[in-house]
């Protein structure tokens, strides 16, 4: 096809006619100081806290700290074609970030630009990237179950749609897989998720967007990427970017996954910028305001209320600790804001039980109002039988004699531990889920090894997909348990076959 | 911390312009400090003379007379002062910050004037005059720049303020509308 010149030419001539000769009146000022990703300017008095200022090149600023003189900017973008003497525009706008359905599937940057090589992103809806929280009266408490697919999630630390749920842990123990499992499980499940990888490496950000790939989940997923090296201010605004990014769903009334990972490179990239800007540093050198920096950030996850279309944005901030000290200042600070935290543990990472969740110290504030009520009904003494396990197991090492109701309570708490591990990216839906913790709370394990565990859960999950769909869809469909002796029966009868068949293939052995 | 230069010009002249004022000799004081900022633009290396440990204090006693010399007492006295307290590397902040004082208190704005063309005395009358009544000062100082990259218009500068009018601007304007819209 034949490019039309003429249809080109009057289509620019309507947009120049558009075009209003005006006299520009601008305030700018000086700049005296350039660093490490901030500048400082001289003027601009009139400037507003968090305002968007253009430099001479046509690189943004944002300004952050307005003192009796000079104004400190953070600068956004490529800062070695900025001067000292250059000049500093006001724009009057605060900075702003695309939004909109054909962000879907792409991987941008802090500033919204597609870093994917797909092309630019066709969208004209824009939102700022800082924005009021919802205030009580727009919020609704949180009720609706967000199932990450893992069963010691599920299970013990039940979340809930709109809710704010840290996972905390060492590195390397496991937390980014417990996200990017999350997401992988919300398909089909009218998600919009957002992952926001802050200082992660690239070579593992490309990582995992294949994985999110290879398992479909790019078709409701973005990715906010700050990489580690990208000047400091990508790397904080990096997490209100993709809040903004997901805001504009929650108020379309859709829900909203977001998950952080993680926020303690976001503060330290921060404290960089605010000891450059000579913010006086308190606590391990993070400046005054570091908790309004995440709790801000932490209340625009909400659950809207009807009125507003009852969308939601669920929050997985990610926290490292070092050496499992969650008594640090950003640790503390951000389990203070959250509604629970998932505790992983290196210990039992490296011993072999993944995810490592800590059941004794992982809570879920709001999630049991959240949980469906079967998975309430098998899963009420998990805690319990998990929590007595610990403090048994170091007891029992000694290996003297034990009473039958120790010994029954350590072949339960293995078993509970067996039939929490899961491998990555392998979802279980909910009801197959309540179908292997039933048959752990109702004590139908207890005669298998420990061993057989794993063959029995997915042999288990075949026979009642081939020969009972209707108590899965029971629990799928209601939520609640069905009729406890039919579903009892259902399972003792395959448990037996599955004894059976085990003492066969010994005795040939 | 360390005090900006800035601030100590801002701190310095103020005390200047207070004694000046008492002493009545403001205009005096602002000539001086104008032909001093003029002397310190020319020579750049008399500020790292004077400031610098590059020389010994009797050499820079001795320039310093030479400098002050042309002065009145009140002047050469600020200038034993301001040499005193090593701070000789202040001297045109110092001055500019005098200036803006002096020309808040009697309604003064210095504005400079970018054209690709020289203007003329009633070219130059008249911007004036659109200043004054646009700023609603009393008096305008022009300083006139010739700059043929802005191709034609003109670009006005008070203090912070900038009206662009230049042909530049509308272009790039223009490139950044046609450029949102495609």
């Amino acid at each position: 096809m034949s490019i039309k010149t003429e249809e080109i030419s009057s289509l620019i001539k309507e947009q120049l006619k558009n075009y209003k000769n005006e006299l520009s009146v601008d305030e700018v000022g000086t700049v005296t100081y350039v660093g490490d990703g901030i500048a400082r300017a001289n003027g601009l008095e009139n400037a507003m806290a968090s305002e968007l200022l253009e430099f001479q090149g046509g690189t943004f600023g944002v300004a952050k700290n307005l003192e009796s003189d000079e104004v400190g900017i953070i600068i956004l973008g490529n800062y070695d074609k900025i001067r000292e003497g250059d000049t500093v525009k006001r724009t009057g706008r605060i900075m702003e970030v695309p939004v909109g359905e054909a962000m879907i599937g792409r991987v941008v940057n802090a500033l919204g630009q597609p870093v994917d090589g797909l092309g630019e992103v066709k969208t004209d809806k824009t939102r700022p990237i800082e924005s009021p929280a919802p205030g009580v009266m727009q919020r609704k408490s949180v009720f609706e179950p967000l199932q990450t697919g893992l069963k010691s999630v599920d299970a013990l630390v039940p979340i809930g749609r709109g809710q704010r749920e840290l996972i905390i842990g060492d590195r390397k123990t496991g937390k980014t897989s417990i996200a990017i499992d999350t997401i992988l499980n919300q398909k089909d499940q009218d998600m919009i998720c957002i992952y926001v990888a802050i200082g992660q490496k690239e070579s593992t950000i490309r990582a995992q967007v294949e994985t999110l790939r290879k398992h479909g989940a790019m078709d409701y997923t973005i990715v906010v990427e700050a990489g580690p090296s990208q000047p400091a201010p990508m790397l904080y605004f990096a997490p209100y970017a993709g809040a903004a990014m997901g805001e504009y769903f929650m108020y379309n009334g859709k829900h909203v996954l977001i998950v952080y990972d993680d926020l303690s490179k976001q503060a330290n990239a921060y404290r960089e910028i605010s000891l450059l800007l000579r913010t006086p540093p308190g606590r391990e050198a993070y400046p005054g305001d570091v908790f309004y920096l995440h709790s801000r950030l932490l209340e625009r996850a909400a659950k809207l209320s009807d009125d507003l279309g009852g969308g939601s944005m669920t929050a997985l901030p990610i926290v490292e600790t070092q050496a499992g000290d969650v008594s640090a200042y950003i640790p503390t600070n951000v389990i203070s804001i959250t509604d629970g935290q998932i505790f992983l543990s290196s210990d039992l990472f490296h011993s072999g039980t993944r995810p490592a969740i800590d059941a004794g110290t992982s809570v879920s504030r709001v999630g049991g109002d959240a949980q469906i009520k079967a998975m309430k009904k098998v899963a009420g003494t998990l805690r319990l039988d998990l929590s007595s396990y610990r403090e048994l197991e170091s007891f029992a090492q000694f290996g003297s004699d034990l009473d039958e109701a120790t010994k029954a309570k350590l072949d339960r708490g293995r078993r509970t531990v067996e039939v929490l591990k899961q491998p990555v990216h392998s979802p279980v839906a909910v009801q197959k889920q309540v179908l292997i913790l039933f048959a752990l709370t109702r004590g139908f394990l207890d005669k298998i090894e420990v061993e057989d565990i794993k063959e029995f859960e997915t042999s288990l999950s075949e026979y009642f997909d081939a020969n009972h769909p209707d108590l899965l869809q029971t629990i799928k469909d209601k939520g609640t348990l069905p009729d406890e002796d039919q579903f009892k029966s259902a399972v003792n009868e395959f448990t037996e076959n599955f004894l059976a068949s085990k003492s066969d293939s010994k005795q040939t052995k | 911390m360390k005090l900006s230069k800035e601030q100590v010009g801002k701190r310095y002249s103020k005390a200047l312009y207070e004694v000046a004022e008492e002493q009545k000799s403001v205009d005096e004081m602002l000539e001086d400090l104008k032909s001093l900022k003029k002397v310190y633009e020319e020579n750049p290396s008399l500020s790292f003379a004077l400031a610098g440990r590059s020389i010994s204090r009797t050499e820079k006693l001795k320039i310093l007379d030479t400098l002050k010399n042309q002065f009145g007492e009140l002047m050469q006295d600020f200038l034993s002062l301001v040499f005193d307290n090593n701070r000789m590397d202040c001297i045109i902040e110092i001055a500019d910050a005098f200036i803006k004082k002096y020309d808040e208190v009697n309604g003064i704005v210095e504005a400079t004037v970018t054209t690709t063309v020289d203007l003329d005395e009633a070219q130059a009358s008249n911007l004036e005059s659109v200043i004054k009544k646009r700023f609603s000062v009393n008096k305008v100082n022009l300083t006139k720049i010739v700059d043929s990259t802005i191709i034609g218009g003109v670009i006005i500068r008070v203090g912070d303020q900038v009206v662009d009018g230049s042909v530049v601007k509308r272009f790039n304007d223009i490139k950044k509308t046609l450029l949102v819209n495609n």
